[in-house]
Order: structure tokens, then C-alpha cells, then sequence
């Protein structure tokens, strides 16, 4: 029973990361001005004003106002945007989301195939060959800026070669995933990367243990000894910064469905911003955070699953 | 370090660049034209009079590459400077202080570590406005945890060592003690660290700009020269390489400055 402590601890330190997720988010819908006279426009009498402002419940206390605000954005009501038709902040979460969620998880998948093999390629011919190209290729992985990765791509895949489509089309003559191959390949790149150096350093690290010494000694062959033996072990430290780089990816996906014109939660943010619309902003920041925090929760949790020793040692 | 330096072509290399840069960013802007001035025919080809040719508006690339290196390093040092003295003072009060204050610090820290820096640099220019100030307020609010985390592992092997304790011994107050014992033998790792770090302030800067909440036009970032310059790489792809060729070696220079001088003061790497 004594294992669901630690887990209790780190759903209590989810928890508290969201609230000041929330509070922040709160602060700064606070501080764009009176949403009651943007609300009501700039030609409104000043008692619209006041009746907007009493309706929407904005003359009362500060936190009394935060109450209601995460009692609403728990019940995903976010309030409605401040322009063109105030759809709901709502419907515009719900249209956008999917489309950042698909590209992200295509993104993990993708990165934690690449750089689990890369890394383990790299850790058994270690300081060969195949470790410096992988080394090299890694070092671009990481220092190379997304936005610059993506031209690149962009103009030998689609203006050179003429292979891939260059931005997502309303009609789009293609299938869908043509159009997401690039957007994913950008996105996981870092990612990739950052996990293919760290499974490398983890493997190598596992490989100088006494039980695989003795794995070698009774002649385990070579392919079951380096997956069986030695990466289950290594993939370990692996699992967490999946969960970690999962905020390279979100940071990317701003950047990426800019570039690549993805109707996703980056995109509407960064045209909210240029049009001051806190009510947008600030709920994709919530739902943004939230996801990231989440995500590196539900990592927190399989790895006591994963992993008997850190079970053991929590017991 | 001569040696060092002829061990570690990338060290060098690195080195001679970072150099060139600054140069670059002092000299560069009154070498030829105006960066702002509008006086050429749009997009010139490189050579003549405009070295590396002129962008949508006829302005010279040439000038406004060196006026965003010039801004970009501006910014990253400012953040870097801030960062550095609000990291280490969290880093000092996390070790020294009463043990709940110390947990609570480092507690918040760690939080503001792992939350994604975009996202909240975007969520405070969403409040701010944009520009160079509104992007120097909200990489450093991200920028000090790194830094924080650093100082506060490093203080807690060097705390219990002998000449600590012996300081203490000898009458010496806490303040003193950080100051005059501890803090030095941090200089050379921050440092270095520092630059790893400038490279991803830099990079933030070139993102946001990029994304087109950074630095407003007309002031050129090299972010935002990238993004003018995709809109019509189908007709004009050289004008995107300069501003992306720069950056990355800028982001290279940097992490290999870092990671040299990292190696350098670890003596178990020699």
C-alpha cells in the first residue's frame, strides 16, 4: 500500500503546478485592461458597461474572480473571444486541439523510435565509426533552430524535388499524412536528438555493469544480450526525458504549425497574441501547460511500473 | 590553455567566431549602408555594391544581419546578466537559508525549470506588448532557474568541506563566507555554463521574432529576417540562407565554447 504515498505526492505536485499555471493565466487576463469595455466596444454607453461588467460578475473581488474562473476552465468554459463573432473560447480549443495533439504524438513516437536506435547504435560501437556520425548527426539534432531545419527541408522535399506538399491546404489534393511528414520530421528532430545522446550515454553506462560482464562470460549472443539484457536497463532514464522533452516539442509546435500553416492550438495562439485576444491566449497557454504537466505526470507513474527497483526502493 | 585550445579545434573554432561576431555586431552596421534605409532595388543579388545583395524593401542584408547580431547579443547578455544574479541568489538562499524557506525556494525553482519557456514568455508579451523589452523581461523570468539549480548543487558538495568549515570556525558570517570562499570557485562553471545558456536565449529571441511577437519591425532580428525572407523563398531562397546560416553557427559557436570550457576546468576529463 505504502507505494501509492510517493504517487500521491507527485499527483499533489501536478496539482500545485496547474493551480500556478492557473494563476498565471489568471494574472495576465487580468492585467490586458477592462474586459467589460472591450467587450462592449468602444461606442457603448457607459451604462452597457456597467450592466456587461455586473453580468460578467467583473465588480466583484479579485479572488472571488479567480474562483470562478478555475471553477469554469475545470468545466472547460473559458470564456469567448473578443472578436469576430465571441465564438467560444470553447469551440476553439476543441477545432484546434486535435490537430496539435496528432502532430505531437507523431512527433514522441517518431523521436523515441530514432533516438532509442541511434543511441543504441552509438553505444555498442562506441567511439567508432557509427558513434561519430551519429554524434554529429545528434549535435545538428540539438543545436540546429527548428525554423531553420524547416526550410531546409522544405526546399530540397518540395521546391527541388517536388515530392511533398509546402503548407496544409484547405483542399488538400493529397492525404494527410503527406502533408504532416515534414511538420512531424521538424518537430521530432530535437527531441530525437536530446534522447538519442542520452540513450547512448545509458547504454554505455548499463554495458560496464557486473551482470552483463557475466552475460558476455556465458556466451549470451550478441543481439539478445545488447536488447534483452542491456537496453531494458538503459531505456530507463529514457522513459523520464520522454516525458521532458515532450516540452521541446510543444515549444516546437508554435513554430511548426506556423511554418507549415497547421490549423493547430500554436497557430491560433500567435494570431490571438498579434490580435490582443487574452481570453484565446490565455486558455491555449492553460490547456498547453496542462497537457505538458500531464503528460510528465503519467511518466512519473509508469516508471515505478517499468522499473522494480524504483518500486522497491519507494516501498 | 594553449594546449587545450590545440586539443579542441572546436573550442577554437568557436572561440574565433564569437569574436568575429562581436566585431561583426559593433563594426558591421556603419561599415556599408543604412539598415534601415530603403535605397537599393529589392532583392539585389549578392556582390557590388551590396555585399550579400538587399531584402523585400531594397534594404541591405548585408547591415541588417549585423544589426540583429547586434540586437541579439544585447538581449542575450542582458537576460544572461539578470539570470545570473537572480539564479545565484536563489542558488544561495535555497543552501543557506532556513530548511523550509530552502525547500520552498528550490521547490518553486524546479516548477519554473520544467514549465516550457515559450509558453509563458508568450503569455507575458500577451500582457506586456511586444518588443526588445517585453522579450528581455520574459526570457529572464524563464532564463533563472538553470542557473539557480546549478548554483545549489555545486553549493551543496562544496558546503561541508573543509575550508568552509574552518571558515566558520574562524568567526566568519554566512554572507562573508558566500561571498569571499564559495562563490569564486563557481565562476569558472557558470561561465561556462553561461554560454550554453546565452545559446538558448539567443535562440528564444530568434523563435519569437520568428513567430513574429519578438522584435517588431522595422528593427531586423535574424528570426524575423527568416521569416520574411520563407515568404518568398520560392522566387529568392539565398536571401534565407544568410540569416540561417548565421544563426545556427552562432547557436555551434556558443554550445562548443561551452561545452570546451566545460572539459577544460573538469579536470577528470583530461
Amino acid at each position: 500500500m505504502r507505494i501509492l504515498k510517493p504517487l500521491a505526492q507527485r499527483l499533489l505536485y501536478g496539482l500545485l503546478s496547474l493551480l500556478l499555471v492557473s494563476v498565471v493565466t489568471f494574472w495576465a487576463s487580468e492585467q490586458i485592461g477592462d474586459v467589460a469595455v472591450i467587450l462592449a466596444g468602444e461606442k457603448a454607453s457607459p451604462e452597457t458597461v456597467v450592466r456587461i461588467r455586473h453580468s460578467l460578475g467583473l465588480d466583484q473581488p479579485a479572488p472571488v474572480r479567480y474562483g470562478r474562473y478555475l471553477n469554469n476552465a475545470v468545466h472547460g468554459d473559458f470564456g469567448m473571444s473578443f472578436h469576430g463573432t465571441h465564438e467560444p473560447v470553447k469551440d476553439i480549443i476543441a477545432r484546434d486541439l486535435p490537430m496539435t495533439a496528432r502532430i505531437a504524438f507523431m512527433a514522441i513516437l517518431l523521436s523515441a523510435i530514432v533516438g532509442i536506435f541511434l543511441g543504441t547504435v552509438a553505444g555498442v560501437y562506441q567511439n567508432r565509426f557509427q558513434d561519430r556520425a551519429v554524434l554529429i548527426v545528434s549535435t545538428l539534432g540539438v543545436t540546429l533552430p527548428n525554423f531553420v531545419l524547416a526550410p531546409f527541408l522544405v526546399y530540397f522535399f518540395c521546391l527541388k524535388m517536388d515530392r511533398l506538399p509546402q503548407t496544409w491546404e484547405q483542399n488538400r489534393v493529397a492525404a494527410d499524412y503527406m502533408y504532416l511528414i515534414l511538420p512531424v520530421v521538424v518537430l521530432s528532430a530535437r527531441p530525437a536528438a536530446l534522447l538519442t545522446r542520452l540513450t547512448r550515454a545509458s547504454f554505455i553506462d548499463t554495458m560496464q555493469q557486473e551482470y552483463i560482464r557475466l552475460a558476455i562470460a556465458k556466451g549470451v549472443p550478441r543481439m539478445r544480450l545488447i536488447v534483452r539484457h542491456a537496453l531494458r536497463n538503459a531505456i530507463l532514464p529514457v522513459v523520464t526525458a520522454i516525458g521532458t522533452s515532450f516540452g521541446f516539442l510543444l515549444t516546437g509546435s508554435f513554430v511548426v504549425e506556423n511554418f507549415f500553416g497547421l490549423p493547430g492550438l500554436g497557430k491560433e495562439t500567435i494570431e490571438a497574441i498579434s490580435k490582443r485576444d487574452v481570453m484565446v491566449v490565455q486558455a491555449c497557454v492553460f490547456v498547453t501547460g496542462a497537457m505538458f504537466i500531464v503528460v510528465n505526470l503519467i511518466v512519473d507513474i509508469l516508471l515505478p511500473i517499468l522499473d522494480p527497483r524504483i518500486r522497491e526502493a519507494q516501498i | 590553455m594553449r594546449q587545450r585550445l590545440r586539443k579542441d579545434p572546436l573550442l577554437l573554432g568557436g572561440m574565433v567566431f564569437l569574436v568575429l561576431l562581436v566585431l561583426f555586431a559593433v563594426f558591421g552596421p556603419h561599415l556599408r549602408h543604412d539598415p534601415f534605409l530603403q535605397n537599393g532595388g529589392t532583392h539585389l543579388p549578392p556582390g557590388g555594391d551590396y555585399w550579400l545583395g538587399t531584402d523585400t524593401v531594397g534594404r541591405d542584408t548585408f547591415s541588417r544581419l549585423a544589426y540583429g547580431a547586434r540586437l541579439s547579443l544585447y538581449i542575450g547578455l542582458v537576460v544572461q546578466s539578470i539570470s545570473l544574479g537572480v539564479g545565484i541568489l536563489m542558488g544561495v538562499l535555497g543552501t543557506f537559508s532556513p530548511r523550509w524557506l530552502g525547500s520552498l525556494i528550490m521547490r518553486f525553482t524546479d516548477v519554473m525549470f520544467a514549465f516550457p519557456d515559450i509558453l509563458l514568455a508568450i503569455l507575458i508579451i500577451t500582457v506586456v506588448g511586444m518588443g526588445v523589452k517585453p522579450v528581455i523581461v520574459a526570457l529572464s523570468i524563464t532564463a533563472w532557474p538553470a542557473i539557480a539549480r546549478l548554483v545549489k548543487t555545486q553549493l551543496a558538495t562544496l558546503k561541508d568541506r573543509e575550508f568552509v568549515v574552518a571558515a566558520r570556525a574562524s568567526g566568519a558570517s554566512t554572507a562573508y563566507l558566500v561571498f569571499k570562499h564559495v562563490l569564486p570557485q563557481l565562476w569558472g562553471i557558470l561561465m561556462a555554463v553561461t554560454m550554453v545558456e546565452l545559446a538558448g536565449t539567443i535562440l528564444s529571441e530568434s523563435t519569437l521574432s520568428f513567430l513574429g511577437i519578438g522584435i517588431q519591425a522595422p528593427d531586423p532580428s535574424w528570426g524575423s529576417m527568416i521569416q520574411s525572407a520563407r515568404m518568398q523563398m520560392n522566387s529568392y531562397p539565398m536571401e534565407l540562407l544568410y540569416p540561417c546560416v548565421i544563426l545556427s553557427l552562432t547557436i555551434f559557436a556558443l554550445n562548443f565554447v561551452g561545452d570546451g570550457l566545460r572539459a577544460a576546468l573538469d579536470p577528470k576529463s583530461s
